[in-house]
């Protein structure tokens, strides 16, 4: 059972949501939008996939709720069987360690390139790792808590980059809307959907809640607001490097930021701005994907003191964050998890929710009296 | 014993915060060599070089780029900034010649010759002499730079109708030919000869679509440079086609409708006396129409609000609105003139659609535009294109032209 003294508010699981969502995935969304649609229509994709999460995270939130003060970990088993659900268990803890390793790697690749040029990869991603843990250590509150702060401080800075970005922006570079009609955003949804994984972390967070009721609502907050930030900042980029232009870019994101100089502001230049916020918003997709894991070890071990997992955990990330060879293998490693992520928090959840209010019908219906 | 722990415990900690105030890879910018402009051009041999070459300072190459380096003079700590007291005005800013044919190389090539390492976080310019530009493609010239991580995307792209090289001198002392350059791409507000900003980004997005586009060209003589007219290039290629002088860079400007502000001048019909429109706000939109058998032609409508700014005729009264109206239609007479000339060299002579009109068509006809674009130059010169002119003269500043008495 959970100590009263962590649970967390309705706010802060919807805060939590959004940090993970936002991640890697700001700065390349752009290009792996447009990479399927290839027409200009790339933002309605980022929209359309924005309201299919929400329908994936409502499906979470909906499920953990009907078993207030557990998570996955406990209730998956409850629903499908002792022994399937432990399968499930590991399933989701390897998901939470390689998402937790993905943004690393990626925070890892980009600091080296556009930053810290010289500097070893494993000094950037050990300290990295050092004060993720010493945060995840304090346990769920800490981390709410940091995460009130860290988000209001990205919507900020993105929207103030994004109102910045305006002036390179071409209206004619977003036109005909749907030109080529809704085929290529069709096309484009698969793709766009990777960069809303996050809400799955609802199956751990809706134990914490004090009102799990309101699971929903934050689920559904939580997702807003990367919508709020996703549709504008591929909108702008598409106008402002045009369709192939932003196609022909790694991490399209930066450059978009990189190719205006401001004079008579405080700064001429903003791509620091844009890397400060990135950098903070891939620590808290970190910090809680490696929280989560370390939960879910913990359970699977019978209890085991989750500080204990979280530390010896911690190489392991370790070797997953240096295991692809390239940049490419990144980028791989990426798809792979939002494979997963579409099989195991997209239609899943549902099924697991169908699953579980038919146990219970079934149950009350062949013991009527209890 | 706990003393012993809390003091190891407070080493430790103070020995992570000094560390983490430093910089693992820091440089300092008195030890860099920072370049803001680059300058390339089909190879012509450099004096210091060819010395250099004949002591057997070379390396396997075709001598394909002379790439021309500029770098700001750093004001070191020793107080020897270029505007030292009593002595000689020093250079601020020097420039290297290398040849070579791949940019990079080219680049590193330098560090044998200079002590502080190049960085290009600054680079502002990028200047491309004509011929090299007609040899090879902007893709590839543009190559280095667009994989770099030091330059940025705002870096500005010209051509020059002459030696690139030549641009990056100045016989101006203390002032830097690559900030001049840039600060001369700013001045759209007051000249509508200026192209809109071609920065990396922008050159990026044509070349890679494989649009038609227009480089802003600057030329050089005796120290000193201008802004005059523009580079053709053809997206099939990449590669420079042709030039467009400053009037049909103004006639493009008025066709796309991108003017920020700018003077119109024209010579009055009855008494050949000056009349100037000081453009205030410009617009155009241009509507594409397919017909049944598949011909594309254009309508372009030009408005523009502004003030008569210079008069030096007796046959136009500031406040008499028929001859406002009369210099109204003069003016709209000359844009059209202008607007026609170079629609005429654009169609016939180059067959080059540099003026977005394809990107028209692929706006409000996708489904003819993707059956086109794979000749769409060719198209363009059939395509029939109608422009009308709508000038208003909002006002006459702040001279009151008196009626005359009533007899």
């Amino acid at each position: 059972m959970i100590q009263p003294e962590e649970r967390i508010r309705a706010a802060q699981a919807a805060v939590i949501v959004s940090n993970l969502i936002l991640g890697a995935g700001i700065l390349t969304l752009p290009r792996s939008a447009l990479e399927n649609t290839h027409t200009p229509d790339a933002w309605i994709a980022v929209l359309l996939a924005g309201a299919l999460a929400l329908l994936g995270g409502c499906g979470i939130a909906l499920l953990s709720r009907r078993y207030p003060g557990q998570t996955v970990y406990e209730f998956a088993g409850r629903i499908v069987g002792r022994a399937p659900g432990f399968v499930l268990s590991v399933l989701i803890v390897a998901y939470f360690l390689a998402t937790a390793a993905f943004q690393v790697r990626s925070m890892s690749e980009v600091s080296s390139f556009f930053l810290l040029e010289g500097t070893p990869t494993w000094v950037i991603t050990a300290i990295f790792l050092w004060v993720g843990l010493y945060l995840t250590v304090g346990g769920i509150g800490p981390i709410a808590r940091l995460f009130e702060i860290i988000l209001p401080a990205t919507v900020a800075f993105l929207a103030l980059l994004s109102v910045l970005s305006l002036r390179i922006f071409e209206p004619d570079r977003i036109r005909p809307v749907l030109g080529e009609g809704i085929a290529p955003v069709l096309r484009g949804l698969k793709a766009t959907s990777l960069a809303y994984s996050g809400s799955e972390i609802m199956l751990i967070l809706t134990a914490y809640m004090r009102s799990p009721k309101q699971a929903v609502k934050a689920v559904a907050a939580g997702i807003l607001v990367p919508i709020a930030i996703y549709v504008p900042i591929v909108f702008i980029a598409v106008g402002a490097l045009s369709v192939e232009g932003t196609l022909s870019r790694t991490w399209p994101t930066i450059d978009l930021i990189r190719s205006f100089e401001i004079g008579g502001l405080i700064f001429e230049r903003f791509e620091s701005l844009l890397l400060i916020t990135w950098i903070l918003q891939i620590f808290s997709s970190f910090t809680i994907a490696y929280y989560a894991a370390s939960l879910g070890v913990s359970r699977l071990l019978g209890g085991r003191s989750a500080r204990l997992c979280l530390y010896a955990l911690l190489p392991v990330v370790y070797l997953l964050i240096r295991a692809p060879r390239n940049i490419r293998d990144v980028f791989g490693f990426g798809d792979v998890i939002g494979e997963c992520y579409i099989w195991m928090f997209g239609a899943l959840p549902w099924a697991l929710l169908i699953l579980s209010v038919c146990k219970e019908k079934w149950n009350a219906k062949g013991q009527p009296s209890s | 014993m706990r003393r012993a722990s809390l003091l190891l415990r407070a080493a430790i900690a103070l020995l992570g915060v000094l560390s983490s105030a430093g910089c693992w890879s820091s440089g300092e910018i008195e030890t860099q060599s920072v370049y803001i402009g680059m300058a390339m051009d089909k190879s012509k041999s450099d004096e210091t070089e060819a010395a250099l070459d004949r002591k057997g300072g070379s390396y396997p190459k075709r001598d394909a780029i002379a790439s021309t380096i500029q770098i700001v003079a750093v004001q070191t700590a020793t107080g020897a900034s270029p505007k030292q007291a009593g002595g000689e005005k020093k250079q601020s800013f020097r420039n290297l010649t290398l040849t070579g044919d791949s940019v990079l190389e080219i680049l590193r090539e330098a560090s044998l010759r200079l002590d502080r390492p190049l960085i290009g976080h600054h680079l502002k310019v990028i200047v491309i002499g004509d011929r090299l530009a007609r040899d090879a493609s902007m893709g590839q010239l543009l190559d280095f730079f667009l994989t770099d991580n030091d330059i940025r995307m705002s870096s500005l792209v010209f051509v020059s109708n002459g030696h690139a090289s030549e641009v990056m001198e100045s016989g101006v002392k203390e002032e830097v030919p690559a900030f001049h350059l840039w600060g001369l791409a700013k001045n759209r507000y007051r000249n509508i000869k200026i192209l809109p900003s071609r920065s990396l980004a922008t050159v990026n997005g044509f070349v890679q679509a494989g649009d038609n586009f227009l480089l802003q060209n600057v030329i050089a003589a005796k120290g000193e440079m201008k802004l005059a007219g523009a580079g053709v290039f053809d997206g099939r290629s990449g590669k420079l086609r042709g030039f467009l002088n400053e009037e049909e860079v103004q006639s493009w400007v008025w066709l796309t409708g991108r003017g920020e502000g700018g003077v119109l001048k024209i010579d009055d019909e009855r008494t050949r006396q000056v009349l100037a429109y000081e453009i205030e706000t410009m617009s155009s939109r241009t509507k594409a129409s397919v017909s049944k058998d598949g011909d594309i032609s254009f309508d372009v409508r030009v408005e523009s609000r502004g003030r008569l700014a210079e008069n030096w005729t007796s046959s136009i009264r500031q406040s008499d609105s028929a001859s406002i109206k009369k210099a109204e239609r003069m003016f709209e007479e000359a844009v059209s003139n202008g607007i026609g000339s170079l629609l005429r060299k654009l169609q016939r002579d180059y067959g080059i659609d540099a003026a977005e009109f394809g990107n028209q068509l692929r706006i409000q006809h996708p489904k003819t535009w993707n059956k086109v674009k794979n000749d769409w130059n060719d198209r363009f010169r059939q395509a029939s294109i109608r422009c009308r002119v709508q000038i208003t003269i909002a006002d006459s500043g702040a001279k009151a032209d008196p009626a005359p008495n009533a007899p």
